[in-house]
């Protein structure tokens, strides 16, 4: 689900700092179920800058993370959302947040101190 | 502000919480002083309530994007030399070229590589030093022939430039010329004679510049001072006539009273002469020489003027030129005559400090 080497790379930028890290994740976590609705409400709408912009911070997180699979859902969302074609990828949009509840499950236990 | 070796301000933009969070405390675990800011008009709110040594910019933000703050950025002359480090996802590559193009620093691609953050922030910063101590030699330039107050205007407006761009103005020029010094300097050792100089020459550049003048050039005992130039003023007749007041009342009295405690028998006299009109200033030279000159016929009246006090036996002349300048009439000027000036056409009438 997340990649030990992303992990660990970020710990180790954190210098070691689990009062960061659990910063990181806490703000992952907040912030996430915001993107999500708004990736979904953008393409319901058709405003595919909003759609695009969520799906680009997703990607970004997910990355920082180490979240390989959720990262590359959200980039080829963040491409079609480019060409307006979200349309023709509503079911990329259900496969990034079946993705995300396993993200969000490994994130806790990550957060609770699990090992990487 | 004091800050550790090493350590700098830097302003984090990013509307992702998560990044922005990240790039904060990996910057900070590097020592830095880090401010964070949520969108592109934050960070510009931010900047210019205290200028960050580096930013991080994140290319796509909604409201006011990366490219927009950056665009705003140069266009603002207090923060167009901070440096600004894009951070962007690989999808954003057009976008990063684009930011380079305008002025950008470098980019750091997101997720980011530690290594690489702190290389570019080092280089950054190093280059943001180096800004400063070029800004602070310029600034060393420009300060000795202007006033202090002046030097910053003049700096933002030649943008750290040091051949300040020539301008056209109507401004008041003043020469003044100390008297009988070529028989003293002769009967005088050459280190002493430089020490009498360079005593005249401080008192009287201190009259110029208190009043808001500027020095042109000194010229073997002669000094040439502009007033309203480069940066203009309403008053710089009053404020010309006022330095000249300055030198004859308080600083010529002060400079003899030293030279005679200085064991030197020789009671100094000066010769002031002022002009006014258009004139064209600007600075002339190579960086390595550089000075600021004054050209035009306002200049050259001004000089003729001065060299007639020693034949109409007065201090300080002041042309017609002036005086119908000055905002505020100076009681104490009182009319001597009219002159001919070399080298004109016509006849001027002048007046002199009573």
């Amino acid at each position: 689900m997340l990649d030990p080497d992303a992990l660990r790379a970020l710990s180790e930028l954190l210098g070691g700092d689990r009062e960061a890290l659990a910063e990181l994740v806490d703000a992952f976590l907040d912030e996430a179920p915001e993107r999500l609705a708004e990736l979904r409400g953008g393409a319901d709408r058709g405003d595919t800058g909003l759609a695009g912009r969520a799906a680009h911070t997703l990607k970004s997180n997910g990355m920082t993370f180490g979240a390989v699979e959720l990262a590359s859902l959200c980039r080829r969302l963040e491409v079609a959302a480019r060409a307006g074609e979200l349309g023709a990828n509503r079911d990329l949009i259900d496969r990034v947040d079946a993705e995300w509840a396993r993200v969000r499950h490994a994130l806790t236990a990550l957060r609770g101190g699990a090992p990487p | 502000m004091t800050r550790g070796r090493g350590s700098a301000s830097i302003l984090v933009v990013d509307d992702d919480r998560l990044n922005r969070t990240l790039l904060a405390r990996t910057l900070a675990a590097l020592g830095h002083d880090v401010v964070m800011a949520a969108n592109g008009r934050e960070a510009l709110d931010l900047m210019r309530a205290r200028e960050p040594d580096i930013v991080l910019l994140d290319v796509v933000m909604p409201e006011l994007d990366g490219i927009g703050v950056l665009e705003r950025m140069k266009g603002d002359p207090a923060l167009r030399s901070v440096p600004v480090i894009m951070v962007s996802a690989l999808e954003d590559f057009d976008s990063v070229v684009h930011c380079i193009e305008l002025g950008a620093e470098d980019y750091l691609q997101k997720p980011f590589d530690p290594v690489l953050l702190r290389a570019r922030v080092t280089a950054g910063l190093d280059k943001r030093r180096l800004q400063q101590l070029e800004r602070e030699r310029v600034r060393n330039v420009f300060a000795r022939f202007l006033p202090e107050g002046m030097v910053d205007e003049v700096l933002l407006r030649a943008d750290g430039d040091l051949r300040l761009g020539g301008v056209r103005v109507v401004s008041t020029a003043l020469f003044a010329d100390l008297r009988s010094f070529t028989g003293f300097a002769e009967r005088t050792p050459p280190d002493r004679v430089i020490a009498v100089l360079n005593r005249y020459f401080g008192e009287m550049s201190d009259a110029v510049l208190d009043n808001g003048g500027t020095l042109v050039a000194f010229l073997g005992d002669g000094l040439i001072a502009v007033f309203g130039a480069p940066i203009e003023c309403d008053d710089h007749a009053d404020r010309a006539v006022a330095a000249a007041r300055e030198m004859l009342r308080d600083r010529l009295p002060r400079f003899n009273a030293w030279a005679r405690e200085q064991g030197y028998a020789h009671d100094f006299r000066m010769g002031i002469g002022m002009s006014s009109g258009p004139l064209m200033s600007g600075n002339v030279g190579s960086e390595r020489r550089l000075e600021y000159t004054a050209i035009g016929d306002t200049v050259n009246t001004a000089s003729r003027i001065e060299s007639l006090t020693k034949e109409l036996g007065r201090p300080v002349l002041v042309a017609e030129s002036t005086l119908d300048l000055m905002k505020t009439p100076a009681a104490d000027l009182v009319y001597v005559d009219e002159v001919t000036v070399r080298g004109r056409s016509g006849s001027t009438r002048v007046w002199s400090l009573a």
